[in-house]
C-alpha cells in the first residue's frame, strides 16, 4: 500500500487554561497508508481525538503541534478532500436548515456545481447512506429525525466534497448497538467501494477488530502500539492492550 | 418468595399530534431481591418509559405496581417520597443528574438528608462509608462533581442512590456512556454492591453484551410490549424473537481467529 502520511515524533499540546500547557499527544511515530482501515483505540483521555482532529487541521487555535507530520501529496484541505463524521452528527448539522440543504451546500462548494445538480447528487447521496425516501429526509430537520438517521445524514455530509480520506470519531457512541451494528457496515462498505482511506476511533477493540486493517493503540498521549487486529488480539505485546480486551471480555461476547 | 417488584398490566401512551402514541402496552414482570432483571430493547422500544414508570416519575394508564407488597400508584405524595428511599434509580448521563457545582460529599449528603433523621456528625460519617463503598478516594470529597471523569460521577450516582439503603436501584443506560473499560469496573461495582447489600436491579439497557455481564433474567422489548423472556443465557444463546436475534448479533465481538 501506498504511503499516504507519516508522523514523526509528532505532538499536540493546549495551551493557556492556567495550567501548564497539557501535552495531548507525545512523540507518536506513525505511517498512514492509502486506502486502508485505521483504527485508533483508547480510553478518555488518551489522545486519540487529538490526533484525528490534528489529521483533519481541525484544532483549535490554542493548540500547538509539534514534530512532523509529512503527507505525500499535498495536505488535504478539511471537507473536501477529506470528510468527518462526529459522536453527535448534530454538531455538524445546522439545526434550522433542512438536511438536504446543508448536503447540498457542501456538494456546490466542493464539487463545483450549480444548485440543481448539487440536490441531485444530495438525494444520490442520500441513497447511498440507505436512507429510504431521500426526498422527504432532504426536506427533514435534523430535530425531525432519529439518532440513526442522522448519524447516516452527517455521513452523507461528509462524502459530499468527494473526499479520499474520511475521519470517523466514535461515530456510533450515542447509537444502540443494532443501529451501531447497520452504521459501522455502512461506513465500512462505502469506504471500500470508494477506496477511500478509512481513520476510525474508537473507545471499542472489539467493534474495530470486526473491520480495521490496523489497530493503533493510545493511552495517555502516547501510541502503545500498532498491529492487524490478529497481531493486537491474539498477540498483544502491551499489557495495556491486554487489558482493554480483558475488559471487553468483561462486558462483551 | 413473594417478589420485591411486581409490574401487571403497564399501559402508557404519549401524546402527539392530538392523539395517544402507545410507548408502552401491557407490560408485566416481576423482580426478587438481590436479582438482577435487565429491560432490553433498540432505542424507542419503550424502556425508558417504563423506568420512568416504575419509579413513578411519570404515572401510567394502567395496570399495577406492587413495591415490597404495597402498590405505589396509590401512594400520597408524603409516602411515596419515602417510599423512594427504597426505590431508587441511576440515570445515563451522570452529569445532568447532580447539580454541576455540588461537590461530591454534598450530593450524597443530600439524599441522606432527604431519606434518613440522620444528624450531620452522623450524615459525614456515612458519606464517608459510601465512598468507600463504591471505591472512590475520599480526596475527591470536597472536588465539584463537574471535575469529575464520567466513570467517577457514575460513582457517586450509585453512592447516592445507594445512601438511604434501597432494596431496589432502576439503572436506566447506566453504562452506556462509559468507555468500555470503566463499564467493566462499574459492572464489577454494581456486583459486589449487591452481594453487600442484596439491593435488585431493574437494568435498562440497548447492550447484550453488558446483559451477558450483569443480569440473570432478560425481558426483550420492542414497541412497548416483551416479546420473550427468559434466563440471560438463554436468551443469549438461544434468541428467539426477531428482535433478540438483531440485539445478539450486534453486539461487537473480537475477532475470533486469525484470518
Amino acid at each position: 500500500m501506498r504511503r499516504l502520511l507519516q508522523l514523526k515524533e509528532f505532538g499536540v499540546a493546549y495551551e493557556g487554561g492556567g495550567d501548564n500547557s497539557a501535552l495531548a499527544l507525545e512523540a507518536v511515530d506513525l505511517e498512514i497508508r492509502a486506502g486502508e482501515k485505521l483504527a485508533l483505540v483508547g480510553e478518555s483521555g488518551s489522545g486519540k481525538t487529538t490526533l484525528a482532529l490534528a489529521l483533519a487541521s481541525l484544532l483549535p487555535s490554542h493548540a500547538r503541534r509539534f514534530g512532523t507530520m509529512a503527507w505525500e501529496a499535498s495536505e488535504p484541505r478539511p471537507g473536501g478532500d477529506i470528510g468527518f463524521v462526529f459522536q453527535d452528527p448534530g454538531g455538524s448539522l445546522n439545526p434550522v436548515r433542512p438536511v438536504g440543504d446543508t448536503i447540498a451546500e457542501v456538494v456546490r462548494i466542493h464539487r463545483h456545481q450549480d444548485r440543481r445538480t448539487a440536490m441531485r447528487m444530495t438525494l444520490t447521496l442520500l441513497d447511498q447512506v440507505r436512507l429510504p425516501d431521500p426526498e422527504r429526509i432532504a426536506r427533514a430537520y435534523p430535530h425531525q429525525l432519529s439518532g440513526g438517521q442522522r448519524q447516516r445524514v452527517a455521513l452523507a455530509a461528509a462524502l459530499a466534497g468527494d473526499p479520499k480520506i474520511l475521519v470517523a470519531d466514535e461515530p456510533t457512541s450515542a447509537l444502540d448497538t443494532v443501529v451501531q451494528a447497520a452504521v459501522i457496515e455502512l461506513i465500512q462498505s462505502l469506504t471500500t467501494t470508494a477506496g477511500m482511506t478509512l481513520i476510525f476511533i474508537s473507545h471499542d477493540i472489539a467493534l474495530v477488530s470486526e473491520f480495521a486493517d490496523r489497530i493503533a493503540v493510545f493511552r495517555s498521549g502516547r501510541l502503545v502500539e500498532v498491529g492487524t487486529p490478529d497481531e493486537i488480539i491474539f498477540a498483544p505485546g502491551q499489557a495495556y492492550t491486554r487489558h482493554l480486551i480483558e475488559a471487553h471480555r468483561a462486558v462483551g461476547f | 418468595m413473594r417478589p420485591l417488584l411486581q409490574v401487571s398490566g403497564l399501559t402508557k401512551a404519549f401524546k402527539r399530534g392530538g392523539r395517544g402514541v402507545p410507548a408502552v402496552q401491557d407490560v408485566s414482570f416481576d423482580i426478587g431481591p438481590a436479582e438482577t432483571l435487565a429491560l432490553v430493547g433498540p432505542s424507542g422500544s419503550g424502556k425508558s418509559t417504563l423506568a420512568r414508570l416504575v419509579t413513578r416519575l411519570i404515572e401510567p394508564d394502567g395496570g399495577s405496581i406492587l413495591f415490597e407488597g404495597e402498590d405505589i400508584l396509590r401512594l400520597k405524595p408524603k409516602a411515596m417520597r419515602a417510599m423512594r428511599a427504597r426505590l431508587q434509580i441511576v440515570f445515563q448521563d451522570p452529569g445532568s443528574a447532580f447539580n454541576p457545582r455540588a461537590t461530591v460529599s454534598r450530593a450524597i449528603a443530600d439524599s441522606l438528608k432527604i431519606h434518613t433523621g440522620f444528624s450531620q456528625g452522623e450524615r459525614r460519617t456515612r458519606v464517608r462509608d459510601l465512598l468507600e463503598r463504591v471505591r472512590l478516594n475520599p480526596d475527591l470529597a470536597e472536588r465539584s462533581i463537574h471535575d469529575l471523569s464520567g466513570g467517577q460521577r457514575q460513582r457517586v450516582a450509585i453512592a447516592r442512590a445507594m445512601a438511604s439503603s434501597p432494596t431496589l436501584i432502576v439503572l436506566d443506560e447506566a453504562v452506556s456512556a462509559l468507555d468500555v473499560s470503566v463499564r467493566a469496573e462499574i459492572l464489577h461495582l454494581l456486583k459486589r454492591l449487591q452481594r453487600e447489600t442484596r439491593v435488585a436491579y431493574l437494568f435498562i439497557t440497548h447492550d447484550l453484551g453488558v446483559v451477558r455481564a450483569i443480569a440473570d433474567r432478560v425481558a426483550v422489548l420492542d414497541d412497548g410490549r416483551i416479546v420473550e423472556h427468559g434466563s440471560a443465557q438463554e436468551i443469549i444463546a438461544t434468541p428467539q424473537s426477531p428482535t433478540a436475534q438483531a440485539l445478539v448479533a450486534a453486539v461487537p465481538r473480537l475477532r475470533l481467529q486469525a484470518q
